[in-house]
């Protein structure tokens, strides 16, 4: 049994130092904190981990297959979210109830990523595949434009994405007492341990695990997913079976981008939309893909989950201070602490596993 | 001879500034195995990514049951029924061993269709099915990497080193799985293991520096001491 167990971990060595590190971070935030404090903390890490890795298991993909390091994504994860505003706020948008509103304008968010990345791919990228150096200003470059091109578009200020109806009532019955009641009076928020969290957060966190979920089956069940898996390994090896790489390339691209853009919509209600939110989370996305390692899903999404939660806590921190055993008084911290965290996370990471925790490629 | 498969008509192959193969003129005859000689750097594995269109050819024809394969891309030139086996074999090791064979489905029903007499041939594909390809030994590896070209209805198989790195046992066992092939398949095998390729080839070809310098019957080569002297000691 101990040998058994022995085996299991040599194995699953990435996923036992994930677990490992969450399991360290969640004690350390039950020490420090209340209970219902920690909760809202952890399901605050969750929310922005969700989000993360929308955005992170594109760049993975379209990294692990096509070595293509894409920083154009940012910019679809936020032409997403103003496209998908756009529709939400439009007078087309305003004729409908507000929950088929927001359903549509996350479709309009995932459609339009989609498109302007199969574009981007077959118009722009491909003619550069054997020049790496090329693709990142071209995609730097691509950044710039259509970051301009919004500007034009929508102007300077940001813009407020209305949480739907379904998330948003506000009775006197409000915050629900539990989920089973908030699925009859829909309140904005619902009571955890009888601390209010935002009801729409949660959403969000179901939507990254539909989301993750969608994906797995995708790569593991289906013979696209076999498909996309060995090209990960040996693109030529796949087209020399008889396999048109270059069109599940643009495939494998659109699901990515369309997965940011469908990411940027989501995100608005919390974040807003506006011009910054392109780069944030194309740093964040970045960096849980590093962390997890390039080209591995499963590696983004620990990446993602990782930095959610370092962010959630580090921010909780800088509300609270840092208190240590020793200490008479808490430290306060900057802001800025919580906004590093995630990118000292990384360098550990790097020093102690320079490819990451899940990854095999240099 | 029967009727040519496939026929290459002076190709150059360049890689990079590197003229590699320089107007190569080979014949492949339709349901034998035909050997590719030639020492190291000689140029028979470029030859057969060449015919695969891994390496695009420079001038020259390719010709491939009366039709030009030097313009396709890779995967149509598979889908017009050719296999491949690389050297290093190339099976993707994150795969199980099922789903190795399952991506060289071209049509419906392809694997269903196959698999019997793959098992056959292979029992032990059959016993690691669910393992992944990188816990497989290297004999293995080089059954799946053989299975996996014959999944397709291929009417011709590329097959390079396909001895490299193995125990004379193992090597013992594809000279018997490529001999059953040659029944229903027509073979170019690129090896450097002289023994294996008259064991089974029944014409051969040599390379050197990228130039064809003599073709034939293996029969012929083979009871000819003299001629299998001076050309092994150029193999």
């Amino acid at each position: 049994m101990t040998q058994i167990f022995r085996m299991w971990v040599a194995k699953q060595r990435a996923t036992v130092v994930t677990l490992l590190i969450v399991a360290l971070a969640v004690m350390a935030l039950f020490a420090r904190f209340e209970a219902k404090v920690a909760v809202s903390v952890l399901l605050s890490g969750l929310t922005l981990g969700a989000i993360y890795f929308l955005v992170s298991s594109g760049l993975s993909l379209i990294f692990g297959l096509m070595d293509v390091l894409n920083f154009a994504h940012g910019l679809l994860f936020m032409a997403g979210a103003y496209l998908g505003y756009a529709f939400y706020a439009s007078g087309f948008g305003q004729a409908l109830d507000s929950n088929l509103r927001f359903a549509i304008a996350i479709l309009v968010g995932g459609a339009s990523g989609a498109l302007l990345g199969a574009i981007m791919e077959w118009a722009l990228i491909r003619p550069l595949y054997k020049r790496p150096i090329y693709q990142v200003l071209l995609t730097l470059g691509l950044t710039f434009v259509g970051t301009e091109i919004i500007k034009a578009i929508w102007g300077t200020i940001g813009y407020f994405m209305n949480i739907p109806a379904f998330f948003n009532a506000n009775t006197p019955n409000c915050p629900s007492p539990s989920l089973f009641d908030f699925l009859s009076d829909h309140c904005s928020s619902i009571l955890i341990l009888g601390r209010p969290f935002p009801s729409y957060r949660l959403f969000v966190i179901l939507f990254g695990v539909l989301a993750f979920a969608g994906m797995m089956i995708l790569l593991q069940k289906t013979r696209i997913g076999i498909i996309i898996r060995a090209g990960v390994q040996d693109a030529e090896m796949v087209q020399a079976l008889g396999v048109n790489v270059r069109r599940v390339f643009t495939g494998v691209f659109a699901l990515g981008t369309g997965l940011a853009g469908m990411g940027g919509v989501i995100a608005a209600p919390i974040i807003g939309v506006n011009l910054a939110m392109g780069q944030e989370f194309l740093l964040q996305g970045f960096i849980a893909v590093v962390i997890g390692g390039m080209g591995s899903l499963v590696g983004a999404t620990a990446g993602a989950l990782l930095l959610g939660l370092a962010r959630a806590i580090g921010d909780q921190l800088v509300l609270g201070g840092l208190q240590l055993p020793w200490m008479e008084q808490a430290i306060s911290l900057s802001p800025s602490i919580a906004r590093a965290s995630t990118v000292l996370i990384m360098a550990l990471v790097l020093l102690l596993r320079p490819s990451g925790l899940f990854g095999k490629k240099d | 001879m029967s009727k040519d498969l496939l026929r290459l008509q002076g190709v150059n192959t360049f890689i990079g500034q590197s003229h590699i193969l320089q107007g190569v003129d080979l014949r492949v005859p339709e349901g034998h195995i035909t050997a590719l000689l030639g020492r190291n750097g000689a140029g028979k594995t470029t030859t057969l990514r060449s015919i695969m269109g891994l390496w695009r050819v420079r001038s020259g024809q390719i010709v491939f049951d009366g039709a030009r394969l030097e313009a396709l891309p890779t995967h149509e030139i598979a889908a017009r029924g050719l296999g491949y086996v690389p050297e290093h074999r190339a099976i993707f090791r994150d795969l199980s061993v099922y789903e190795n064979l399952q991506i060289a489905e071209r049509k419906r029903g392809d694997l269903e269709r196959a698999l019997p007499n793959l098992y056959a041939l292979f029992p032990d594909l059959k016993r690691f099915e669910a393992r992944a390809g990188r816990h497989l030994s290297g004999g293995q590896q080089q059954m799946l990497a053989i299975a996996r070209a014959m999944v397709a209805e291929n009417r011709l198989l590329l097959v390079d080193e396909p001895s490299e790195g193995l125990a004379p046992i193992i090597v013992g066992a594809i000279v018997d799985a490529l001999r059953q092939l040659k029944q229903h398949m027509t073979v170019l095998l690129v090896e450097q293991n002289f023994r294996m390729a008259a064991a089974l080839a029944d014409y051969y070809c040599i390379l050197d520096e990228g130039r064809v310098v003599q073709a034939g019957d293996m029969a012929e080569l083979v009871a000819d001491s003299a001629l299998t002297a001076r050309l092994l000691g150029a193999v």
